[in-house]
């Protein structure tokens, strides 16, 4: 495998597609090798201040330099292969302007950390979220409806993290993604918060599901979302973080439903950016004269249910006093009263400013020009899943769920 | 450091209020009530510059009637339905018609720039259908005695043949359950939502609440920073998020530069259109140098190449290694409370070195 001579992006995908056929086949002989992971696609998003960057060798180069991959292009421009002290590593993809997916059939639990160490170090890469609004509108409009006879897998995760006032920062997001090509369908796990993943035919749970989230909201905050496979057994695990495992003999079909979905998630980063920017612009009048305005608008987080006093200060506590914490904010709150905090600080995936008022009632955000959308994306994904996971969220007078949706129906 | 931040009314606090009121399209959930946005009112500008005619400052030449040569509203905002412009100036308190002071002079101005001069300065299609409107905000306590001085004063422009806008003041009311607004007069207010005898609500605040938005602007050099400890701080902070920032996001190249002004641009949006060359250098010499100096020799024993010169900070040579370490004393609990110390620096400008309007 390692002296594979990939002369263009389509060998890349037949080779690829060949790799999950054999997988699969594994997988129905129950002998599936220690050695043979899954193929897995990272989708990344880089800085919208790269804009006009190309992504070509030398840039990419410089994006993985940490881990000090050899990169080569394969055919096109968009294509490259990742080569480590042990040969192929996998492939990067450039999806859009400002995303990549990186596939590889490594070990997971090796890949989600390393990739992880990648982004974390990076002032210029983030992961994809899709949070449980996202995921849920693919649930609805995608699967619900079209595939009422397929199985559908999902992992629900909610932690009541900031209840613990006295949390110890272990068991920080990304680094738990490691463990899921377990082959049970079902698992139940009791920490701080439940966990539950369920597979189960799309009618069943399309029954089951709104009674549960109507009765528990936690179970809105989707972790993964496995979306079945076309005309093929098994199907592709969206985690909230971006990751896709491909439990299908089918390479190209994940990949496509990644690249639409990465499109229409790059619209809602970019409409999100367009309505929030916040900066001073100078108008010149008729007359000759300047004159200044403000644009941009709030995003705004409503929980529901307002938080107890105790998790509120946790929150502010262990992610702001401590730098602790999923959040990956930083900057020193401004304690206006007990229950209103403001930050005007910093959000630590790509260094760039974010202006916070948190209140037991919601959290409203500010980004400053520059600031990537992908910062909300992040918000609402870590907000559902550690903080209120039936969180409203409105960009300016829109909601976000509304957004989303018209993006993925409208593209517009 | 991270005690709390007394409330008390000021007019950065009444300037940022104003302008969550007509700033964003807002969420059902928003915290502020955008009631300017709810009447049709969006922001033209802040701090524009309104020149008197040249037929008032004849006549008020003439008359001795005091009068300068322009005045900056704190907001100029506009109704492209009825046709109606507001200038609004926030104060703390109000003055007396009597005197010839600098306020009096501006008022003078804001009351006799007309809608039709101001329209088609801006550049508005038929000028002539404009009306202006001018507002001044004020604590609740000061605004029944403002508007007798702004009638004195309307009276006295009309005596000397000096043509004047309509206007009124409106005061802003702290109480336990809420922000609240009341005009006078309210009976001919162009803003319907305060066309009411009963302050009306714009936020509503449970017991213990405090009653301040996110600043949108942190520093107005036509009103000063005297006391407004919270402005302060939330420049300390933007100061500080923004160098931070500037050098983190850049780490990743082997060299690299920030110049001054762009740590100060990022952190006062408004900081490339304030034209007061001597206020800026001020601000940059006495506070941001110091603290970014402190900053770099801390940088410096971490083993970074960094020449500060000419306004441009210089980083070279740095290694992935090196942008680890100084990202992570970037982000330390030690640097964030490392004092900016904007307050001590800002006691000892004088209120001149400061006072002056944003950009024409």
């Amino acid at each position: 495998m390692n002296h594979l001579n990939l002369t263009s992006q389509e060998a890349a995908f037949d080779f690829l597609d060949s790799y999950a056929s054999a997988r699969k086949e594994e997988i129905d002989r129950r002998k599936l090798s220690k050695d043979s992971g899954f193929i897995k696609s990272y989708s990344l998003e880089t800085s919208p201040t790269n804009g006009g960057v190309a992504f070509d060798q030398s840039y990419i180069e410089r994006l993985v330099d940490d881990v000090r991959w050899r990169i080569s292009p394969i055919g096109q421009q968009n294509f490259f292969r990742a080569d480590d002290s042990e040969g192929l590593v996998g492939f990067i993809d450039i999806l859009s302007e400002r995303h990549l997916a990186f596939h590889t059939f490594r070990e997971a639990r090796r890949m989600d950390q390393v990739i992880c160490n990648l982004v974390n170090r990076s002032s210029r890469l983030d992961f994809l979220w899709l949070s449980g609004n996202y995921l849920n509108l693919l649930w609805e409009g995608l699967i619900r409806e079209y595939m009422p006879q397929r199985f559908v897998t999902f992992k629900f995760e909610h932690q009541g993290r900031f209840e613990d006032v006295e949390w110890d920062g272990v068991g920080d997001d990304e680094s738990e993604e490691t463990g899921e090509e377990s082959d049970e369908d079902t698992e139940i796990r009791e920490r701080r918060a439940s966990t539950l993943k369920v597979t189960a035919r799309v009618n069943k749970v399309s029954r089951f599901l709104p009674q549960l989230q109507s009765v528990l909201p936690d179970f809105k905050a989707i972790k993964m979302l496995r979306i079945p496979a076309t005309e093929m057994p098994g199907g592709y695990e969206f985690w909230d973080w971006g990751k896709v495992t491909y439990r299908s003999p089918n390479f190209r079909d994940g990949r496509g439903y990644l690249r639409e979905i990465t499109q229409s998630y790059q619209k809602v980063t970019e409409f999100i950016e367009q309505q929030t920017w916040f900066q001073a612009e100078k108008i010149h009048l008729h007359d000759g004269t300047e004159t200044l305005n403000l644009t941009g608008t709030p995003i705004t987080f409503r929980f529901p249910e307002p938080l107890a006093l105790g998790t509120f200060q946790g929150f502010v506590e262990a992610t702001f006093e401590r730098g602790k914490g999923p959040f990956r904010l930083w900057g020193n709150p401004l304690r206006l009263s007990d229950r209103k905090v403001h930050v005007y600080g910093l959000d630590l995936h790509l260094w760039q400013r974010i202006f916070l008022e948190l209140t037991p009632s919601g959290f409203t955000a500010i980004l400053p020009k520059h600031t990537c959308g992908n910062t909300i994306h992040r918000l609402v994904s870590n907000i559902q899943r550690f903080i209120s996971p039936d969180v409203e969220t409105y960009v300016g007078e829109k909601s976000y769920q509304n957004i989303v949706k018209e993006m993925l129906l409208y593209g517009t | 450091m991270t005690g709390t931040l007394p409330f008390t009314q000021d007019a950065l606090f009444q300037l940022n209020l104003l302008l969550w009121m007509v700033w964003p399209p807002s969420s059902p959930h928003s915290s502020v009530r955008p009631i300017f946005r709810e009447d049709g009112f969006v922001l033209q500008s802040i701090a524009p510059a309104l020149r008197p005619s040249i037929r008032t400052q004849l006549l008020a030449h003439e008359s001795g009637t005091p009068i300068q040569e322009k005045a900056l509203p704190d907001l100029l905002l506009k109704n492209q339905e009825s046709n109606t412009m507001l200038p609004i100036e926030c104060k703390l308190t109000g003055f007396g018609a009597s005197s010839g002071s600098r306020e009096v002079k501006q008022a003078n101005i804001l009351l006799s720039v007309l809608g039709p001069e101001l329209a088609a300065s801006i550049g508005l299609p038929k000028p002539d259908q404009w009306q202006c409107y001018l507002y001044y905000v004020l604590e609740a306590d000061n605004h029944n005695a403002m508007f007798e001085t702004l009638s004195q004063l309307t009276q006295h422009l009309q005596d000397v043949h000096i043509k004047t806008n309509t206007s009124g003041t409106i005061g802003i009311e702290i109480d336990t359950d809420g922000i609240y607004l009341k005009a006078v007069p309210y009976e001919t207010s162009p803003l319907p939502s305060l066309r009411n005898p009963v302050p009306t609500c714009v936020a509503k605040l449970e017991e213990g609440d405090d009653p301040r938005p996110l600043y949108l602007i942190p520093i107005d050099p036509d009103i000063g920073l005297k006391d407004e400890l919270y402005g302060i701080r939330v420049l300390e902070e933007r100061v500080r998020s923004s160098v931070i920032s500037l050098i983190g996001r850049r780490l990743d190249d082997t060299r690299f530069e920030v110049h001054e002004d762009e740590i100060m641009q990022t952190a006062i949006e408004l900081w490339g259109y304030w034209e007061h060359e001597p206020a800026k250098s001020s601000l940059l010499r006495k506070i941001a140098r110091p603290y970014l100096r402190e900053l770099l020799d801390g940088l410096r024993r971490l083993g970074a190449d960094i020449k500060y010169e000419q306004r441009i900070i210089r980083f070279r040579a740095v290694t992935p290694k090196l942008a680890a370490e100084i990202r992570s004393r970037l982000i330390s609990r030690d640097f964030a409370r490392q004092d900016v110390a904007l307050w001590e620096s800002y006691r000892q400008l004088s209120f001149d070195d400061v006072v002056e309007g944003w950009a024409e």
